[in-house]
């Protein structure tokens, strides 16, 4: 059976992300100042970095310097931090920190109150803005979770949530080398383990 | 990669029909007698798969550009070469006859561990208490004013602690992860490091 051949810009397949078991090794490797472990750790999380810009209400150069600050803020304490397993939450609180900020400068620069903050797309309330971090953490566990699948479940389920190129079901049971019409079945077969996979991982838990 | 060595079947069914369940298909028998025996266990595993659904609706992210790649390497290359951070490893002092600390906290008892280390403009004093605490400080050999700063005590069975120093510099560890320890204070963008803190040496 073959994966998704879709490749993002940057070479990376979407939904290729490592099992949560190596990103002690990659963080090592950052923290090590090794270019190659810092690029594939860019790749790895650069989406939900960028997906934390956008829905902070950022657009355009200001997606790119709010993710390029956080990787500035990365680095500088990239040796602060020794348990992996948080690596993925302080990504992203980091990402829509400075998203957030981002957001308050441009609202500044617009010189517009709390009442025209929606009319430039920005979370309007600390309280908005608090909420994004714990949601993207799930999107970045379910993306995790679904790379971590057996190889079928994997390759459907990236193919159906992850592929930005959002193939047709036809296309996917002509890539998966599947029937069309077991698609459906597989897919709510997969949704299973998938969901409970996360109930393991304490998806639903506020201490994620 | 699978991550179920073995499946729980029972839980995968019960979240197979609450998938089908939420998207219209008929009520299976067994989550029929889930929701009237249990009504609290069906409405939080419905809830749990409401949320995984609604999270994989939000999980197609836009590709990473490959200029925003390229400007992160970059950054690297440039954060290391203009000193973004400075790390500073402390050096032990090596022991001399009689040590006498330099701490300004009061310590009742003997102290059966103590050193000092020496790293760049800083002092930094430690030693273990009669409970078996970690005390220490951190000073500048000119006196100078250290503003906020915090320690994290990393130990070699992984647990991590941290603290954040008072106005004299002062911290203290209650519970020590096994050692050697790692102890590093965060001062602004200056990181000092002290190795192999080892109490029982």
């Amino acid at each position: 059976m073959s994966s998704s051949s879709t490749t993002t810009e940057s070479g990376a397949r979407p939904g290729a992300d490592p099992p949560a078991g190596e990103d002690d090794q990659l963080f090592a490797g950052v923290r090590d100042g090794r270019i190659d472990a810092w690029e594939r750790f860019v790749v790895r999380f650069g989406p939900i970095v960028r997906a934390a810009a956008r829905r902070a209400g950022l657009r355009g150069d200001a997606v790119d310097d709010a993710e390029q600050s956080t990787w500035t803020v990365l680095l500088r304490h990239a040796s602060h931090i020794r348990e992996p397993r948080s690596i993925p939450a302080w990504v992203i609180t980091t990402a829509t920190r400075e998203a957030w900020r981002m957001g308050s400068l441009k609202a500044r620069e617009h010189e517009v109150g709390q009442g025209r903050r929606a009319d430039l797309g920005l979370p309007t309330t600390a309280a908005a803005a608090d909420e994004l971090p714990a949601r993207l953490e799930q999107v970045q566990l379910v993306r995790d979770e679904v790379a971590r699948l057996d190889g079928r479940c994997r390759a459907l389920l990236t193919t159906l949530f992850l592929d930005p190129a959002t193939p047709s079901y036809e296309e996917i049971a002509s890539r998966l080398g599947i029937p069309a019409g077991s698609i459906g079945p597989t897919r709510q077969r997969c949704l299973a383990r998938l969901a409970l996979a996360l109930e393991r991982r304490g998806f639903d838990d506020d201490s994620f | 990669m699978n991550t179920d060595a073995e499946p729980d079947d029972s839980r995968l069914n019960l979240y197979g029909d609450l998938i089908a369940h939420l998207e219209g298909e008929p009520t299976s028998a067994a989550l029929e007698t889930l929701r009237r025996e249990a009504p609290l266990e069906f409405d939080r595993r419905l809830a749990h798969v409401r949320q995984v659904l609604a999270a994989a609706a939000q999980a197609r992210l836009e590709p990473l550009p490959r200029a925003s790649l390229d400007r992160a390497k970059a950054l690297l290359a440039d954060e290391r070469g203009r000193g973004g951070w400075r790390t500073l490893v402390g050096k032990l002092v090596p022991p001399i006859a009689d040590p006498q600390l330099a701490l300004r906290q009061q310590v009742a008892g003997l102290r059966p561990y103590q050193a000092l280390y020496t790293v760049d403009d800083y002092d930094v004093d430690l030693a273990l208490d009669e409970s078996g605490a970690l005390i220490g400080q951190l000073m500048h050999r000119d006196g100078d004013e250290l503003g906020a700063a915090r320690a994290v005590l990393r130990g070699d069975d992984g647990r991590v602690a941290g603290t954040p120093l008072d106005a004299l510099g002062c911290f203290v560890f209650d519970q020590l992860p096994a050692a050697p320890m790692e102890l590093s204070i965060e001062l602004g963008t200056t990181l000092i490091v002290l190795a192999d803190v080892d109490p029982n040496r």
